[in-house]
């Protein structure tokens, strides 16, 4: 028999025995698919501090040179001449933290990720079905297990339940990987985790540890797991470095049906223009490994040169170097270029 | 007419909408118990050892039976299959063994703890490979024990007329190819499920999720024989049913399973699957190879057609398995073709068994024609639309397979949809972009399809005392809106309002009659039934009236004489006219044909109940009438037979776009053009259409179930793509094309299933004009389509 705990500090939650629950879409799918052992449950639906979604304060810096005066009672009072606290400016913020309990719902329609981070919120806000992001939490999406049919199939006992074999690799692996880091080929089926890749957040687990998300992810060589994080950990937050206003995006994915669907490939990428060339630029891509990836040499190609059609091109077709793709998905690799040229395009066009 | 080609709100419209409407899941019988199935872990194997002991000390639990324990019973038309399996099992799905429990946690937990000792068998997944010399046999015997040499079904289907040899020899053109279809769910709303219960005299009822009513209560009579219950019966009723797609045109194992269940606990017990189980153990569409040639001469007229089939069946014999009946169809006599070749072999594999869905083979085979028409006529450089107009089919023809076309409406479909698709500026524009046109044709039944000796339905009308009118039909609404089509033919053909007919829920104890809900027949069928015994209904009304209606018209004028003295007397001498041919019965009222003085109606209710309460022996109103479709039953050796009393004819066009670096198919627009002989409800009729092609989107695009050596990989709507409504957000343009047919009723054709058939060819052609690659097998996914193009421009370079 399984219990099913519901705490509401993080504290009892971390204390708690059993797998966390979020908004329980894969987790109980996992369970009635008799995939995943039946064990104790705990439902973090009811912990405020999980919840919670704010700027943080810029670091500490240096103000011993120009003390403020403090207010006087007169100017206190005084309605005509109230000081006007200053402005608050996201900017020289200390970044924007979203709890690990919101929903892709209310990231898609929060104001502060519309204004500052619209990549991120574009792509929240518009994945799944209206139904799941109504439910389906941040770190729920994070660690949701993937979606390879033979893993989610109770009878196929392969590398990923502890098996000795990888059953796509000889049969179907259309929706597998193309980049061989491991001996599972299941693709990482985190949309939000790719997007944060590109948005170089960190993941805060409970203890107050940050974790990079490369670091968070890992190498996506160990077939039992699609992250480093410790069994029972508990992951309270993401953490979203200072907004870059001049930042445009691009988001893309191949998707067998328009809608409701984990995509054949996705990409993403944030990129600032000086003049007519490049700055920063991140690309990520999603569904052709079992982590998400950063495409450094696209990023390389791209950086500093004038954001023409050939230059995009010339980047977007280095997308797929290093790829290894098994006979059934050597579609990818064009589908990854294309994405990637398509999300490239999408940014320098002004963002979608 | 009033309301023929009116939309009222159908009858079954606020039930459904406020969740009333009782399905089989929400069915319940009290004392009922749950029953669980335990299904084969093997896809070929045999059974070595079944050990129910823990699952029988499972406190709760009240049954366990396997075949050791209860009497057998065979079903499916070739008898090939056990309802609970015996020596071997030939698929995943298998059933081994069933539990009866208090509550359906305590059955499942029983049936899980069910052991099973098997020995595997070599087993066969393709059935080209099942054909092969040596291969795995799939059934070592045949239901009368004699060996078996092949795994090819007793069934054969052909057609061969004209010389086809010679005339693709002349012909100045021939095409051909292969095409594939998947395995696909029909992905009923409502999933399956029954309850079978016992009377303390051994009859039994059965709630079925069923198309077929009667035929299941005699499969399931000759269930209750095999179990030694000799003149016994079986009452099967029809709950609300969330589609049903063909899924209830056979009796399953599940359905013996609880009826055995039932039997060996003296309890109601329900067998009942949710979505997981739905697509798990429930048969899909089987799925199908079509190799395909056609040729034209220098004018474009087809001079031959040659069609082999191979279909997979799985492992045992459903209805579904004779989809070739309806693929001789559109083979023989979709366009004017004068030689012809049909030939097919439907083979046993240790994949899930299929069964019928919706278009029954049509879906399949038009496919394959339609999109080998593009070919020809690319390869003869002759428009498509006009390779088709060509050769349309016309009114009063004959077709090769006998086919008497009396009505058909092709030619003005095609030309329709080529002009909503503005398909003479599209239509391989080379444009720069990835855009493009594509059409294809249907043929279906449209007057009932016969396959058994009768094709009929009958129909009970009744008048209750105060003007209702009570109809027993044993067709089986199941979302199709069948009942708002009787209740529209009832208020126009008898002359009540459409809310005063009340529709009997369908139950063989109360209903006529009636082989059953598929081919297209429903509305057909029941509403000639209903045409027949609307005039005999109305004639004893007329009787009635004869004697009646004088003195209940004197009444009406006393009273009216007593409320205002100076009312004027009726304008001509009514007395006079009375006779059973001068009445007419409108809206509930009865009076004399072209009069509308208020006082000389009478209220039908009160004619009743004078009929009724008369002295010296009163009257009921209450007729019968029985329809069989004026068809033959082919010879489907020969693939000779007129099966169906007339036939629906439609064109769909579609335009799509195709993103050539992520394979994805936009479909832009979509025009469909059906000859339906005559509308009955549009708004119906527009539902029935738009969902047939969303369906029909889903084949063409999205839809396949993945089977891993006869596993099922993705047996739920996460993994299992069906279009939704973001997909289908586009414009579709319906026109009905009105040919107004001498067999149908008021002139209509069946539209059931035809909205699906031409769908997936449409989308395969549109996409060949966009980017120039055809794809042979259905559906087409963007790792298709980018495979396809990307040795395209290999080839190119
Ligand atoms: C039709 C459909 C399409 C979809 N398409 C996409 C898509 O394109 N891209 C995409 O990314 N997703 C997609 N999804 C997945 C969906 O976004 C996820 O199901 C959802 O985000 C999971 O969130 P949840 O809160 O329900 O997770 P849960 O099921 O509650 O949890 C998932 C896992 O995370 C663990 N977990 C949850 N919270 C914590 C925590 N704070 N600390 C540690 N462990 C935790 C749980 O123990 C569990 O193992 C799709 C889903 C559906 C049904
Ligand atoms: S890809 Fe991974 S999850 Fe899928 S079968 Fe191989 S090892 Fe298992």
């Amino acid at each position: 028999m399984s219990v099913v705990r519901f705490p509401v500090t993080v504290e009892e939650a971390a204390a708690s025995p059993g797998e966390y629950r979020a908004g329980g879409t894969d987790v109980m799918d996992r369970r009635a698919q008799g995939i995943t052992p039946i064990e104790d449950l705990v439902d973090l639906t009811r912990v405020p501090a999980l919840r919670a979604m704010d700027w943080l304060p810029a670091p500490p810096i240096d103000t011993s040179e120009s003390p403020e005066e403090p207010p006087t009672e007169e100017e206190l009072t005084s309605e005509a001449e109230a000081p006007t606290a200053p402005a608050f400016d996201p900017v020289a913020s200390g970044g924007f933290t979203i709890g690990a309990m919101v929903t892709m719902a209310q990231m898609g329609r929060s104001e502060d990720l519309r204004t500052w981070y619209p990549g991120l919120a574009g792509v929240a806000g518009a994945g799944a079905t209206p139904q799941i992001r109504a439910v389906g939490t941040l770190a729920g999406n994070l660690l949701q297990r993937p979606r390879c049919w033979y893993f989610r199939h109770p009878e196929f006992k392969c590398f990923k339940k502890g098996g000795h074999l990888c059953y796509s690799r000889s049969d179907d692996h259309s929706l597998h990987s193309i980049f061989d880091l491991g001996p599972s080929r299941a693709v990482h089926p985190s949309t939000l985790a790719m997007v944060l890749l590109a948005y170089d957040a960190d993941v805060e687990v409970r203890g107050g540890e940050h974790r990079s998300m490369e670091a968070f992810l890992g190498d996506g060589a160990d077939p039992l797991r699609e992250n480093t994080l410790e069994d029972g950990a508990l992951v309270t937050a993401i953490v979203l470095p200072p907004p870059r206003p001049a930042e445009r995006w691009g988001y893309k994915r191949a998707i067998a049906r328009r809608r409701a669907e984990w995509p054949l490939v996705e990409a993403h990428v944030r990129l600032e223009l000086e003049g007519a060339s490049i700055g920063r630029v991140a690309v990520a891509a999603g569904a052709v490994a079992p982590v998400p990836m950063r495409l450094r040499n696209v990023e390389a190609s791209l950086r500093g040169k004038k954001a023409t059609q050939a230059n995009l091109e010339a980047a977007a077709n280095l997308a797929a170097t290093g790829a290894s793709p098994l006979p059934g998905n050597a579609y990818k690799v064009a589908m990854l270029k294309g994405c990637v040229l398509e999300a490239l395009e999408r940014a320098v066009g002004g963002g979608s | 007419m009033t309301y023929m080609g009116t939309s009222p709100t159908r009858p079954d419209a606020a039930a459904k909408a406020t969740g009333r409407a009782e399905y089989i899941s929400d069915a319940v019988r009290p004392g009922m118990l749950h029953g669980a199935i335990r299904f084969s872990e093997h896809a070929h194997a045999r059974i070595l050892r079944i050990d129910t002991s823990k699952a029988e000390r499972i406190p709760g639990v009240r049954a366990v039976i396997t075949a050791e324990n209860t009497p057998e019973v065979r079903l499916g038309f070739l008898r090939d299959n056990l309802a609970l399996k015996k020596g071997k099992v030939r698929q995943f799905r298998d059933e081994i063994a069933a539990v009866a429990a208090i509550d359906p946690d305590i059955a499942a937990e029983a049936a899980a703890a069910i052991e099973v000792e098997y020995e595997p068998l070599p087993a066969v997944f393709d059935p080209i490979e099942a054909l092969a010399e040596g291969a795995p046999l799939v059934h070592d015997v045949d239901p009368r024990g004699r060996p078996v040499t092949s795994n090819l079904m007793p069934v054969h289907f052909r057609h061969f007329s004209g010389d086809v040899e010679k005339a693709r020899a002349a012909s100045a053109y021939v095409a051909e190819g292969e095409w594939s279809t998947p395995l696909i769910q029909q992905t009923c709303m409502g999933t399956a499920g029954c309850i079978a219960e016992f009377d303390p005299q051994m009859n039994l009822t059965v709630w079925a999720k069923t198309q077929i009513p009667f035929l299941a209560q005699r499969d399931f009579n000759g269930a209750l024989a095999q179990m030694g219950l000799r003149n016994k019966n079986a009452r099967v009723i029809v709950p609300a049913l969330g589609g049903g797609f063909g899924t209830g045109l056979d009796t399953h194992c599940y359905e013996y399973i609880s009826i055995l269940l039932a039997w060996k606990t003296g309890k109601p017990v329900k067998v009942q699957y949710n979505r997981d189980q739905e697509f798990a153990y429930l048969s899909p569409r089987q799925s199908a190879t079509v190799r395909m040639a056609q040729g034209c001469d220098r004018d474009g007229r087809l001079t031959f057609r040659h069609v082999h089939v191979v279909q997979d069946n799985g492992a045992y014999g459903s209805w579904g398995a004779t989809y070739p009946s309806v693929m001789l169809l559109p083979a023989t006599s979709l366009y004017r073709v004068p030689n012809i070749y049909f030939d097919c072999e439907l083979v046993y594999t240790n994949n899930t068994y299929a069964q019928a869905m919706r278009g029954y083979g049509n879906p399949e085979l038009t496919f394959a024609l339609e999109s080998n028409l593009d070919q020809l006529a690319e390869e003869a450089g002759i428009d498509a639309a006009q390779l088709r107009l060509i050769n349309c089919n016309e009114p009063n023809e004959v077709t090769p397979m006998g086919l008497k076309v009396a009505t058909c409406g092709l030619r003005e479909c095609l030309e329709q949809t080529a002009e909503r698709l503005d398909w003479d500026n599209k239509r391989g524009a080379p444009d720069g972009t990835a855009r493009g046109v594509g059409m294809a044709s249907l043929i279906h039944v449209g007057g009932s399809g016969r396959i058994y000796r009768s094709d009929a339905s009958g129909v009970i009308l009744r008048f209750d005392d105060w003007g209702n009118l009570y109809l027993s039909s044993g067709g089986v609404e199941m979302g199709q809106g069948l009942h708002s089509s009787l209740q529209i033919v009832a208020a126009d053909a008898i002359g009540v309002a459409p809310d005063r007919v009340f529709i009997n829920q369908t139950d063989t104890s109360t209903c006529p009659w009636d082989v059953g809900t598929h081919a297209s027949r429903g509305a057909f069928t029941a509403c000639n039934a209903l045409l027949m015994g609307a005039t005999k209904l109305r004639d004893k009304v007329f009787r009635a009236a004869v004697e009646l209606y004088p003195q209940l018209v004197e009444e009406a004028l006393r009273k009216q004489r007593k409320r205002d003295p100076d009312a004027p007397a009726p304008s001509f001498d009514w007395r006079s006219r009375i006779d059973a041919d001068a009445f007419d019965l409108r809206e509930g009222q009865v009076f004399l044909s072209n009069t509308d003085d208020p006082v000389l109606r009478v209220d039908l209710g009160k004619l009743i109940r004078a009929a009724h309460f008369r002295d010296g022996g009163g009257q009921m109103f209450t007729v019968e009438a029985f329809y069989d479709p004026p068809s033959e039953l082919p010879d489907w050796e020969q693939g000779q037979g007129n099966m169906s009393a007339c036939y629906t004819f439609g064109t769909q066009g579609v335009e799509v776009e195709v993103d050539t670096d992520t394979g994805d198919v936009r479909i832009l627009k979509m025009a469909a053009v059906l000859d339906v002989g005559k509308v009955i409800n549009p708004q119906i009729l527009r539902g029935q259409t738009i969902g047939a092609l969303a369906q029909g989107v889903g084949y063409a695009l999205y839809e396949e179930v993945k089977t891993e050596r006869g596993r099922i990989l993705n047996p739920n709507f996460t993994d299992y793509k069906i279009p939704t409504a973001v997909e289908m957000d586009f414009p579709i343009e319906l026109e009905f094309v009105e040919t107004d047919e001498p067999t149908g009723p008021y002139g209509a054709k069946g539209i059931g299933e035809p909205g699906l058939v031409p769908t997936a060819p449409a989308i395969a052609n549109a996409i060949a004009d966009a980017v120039g690659v055809r794809i042979h097998d259905l559906p087409i996914t963007p790792e298709k389509l980018l495979a396809a193009l990307r040795a395209k421009n290999e080839e190119a370079t």
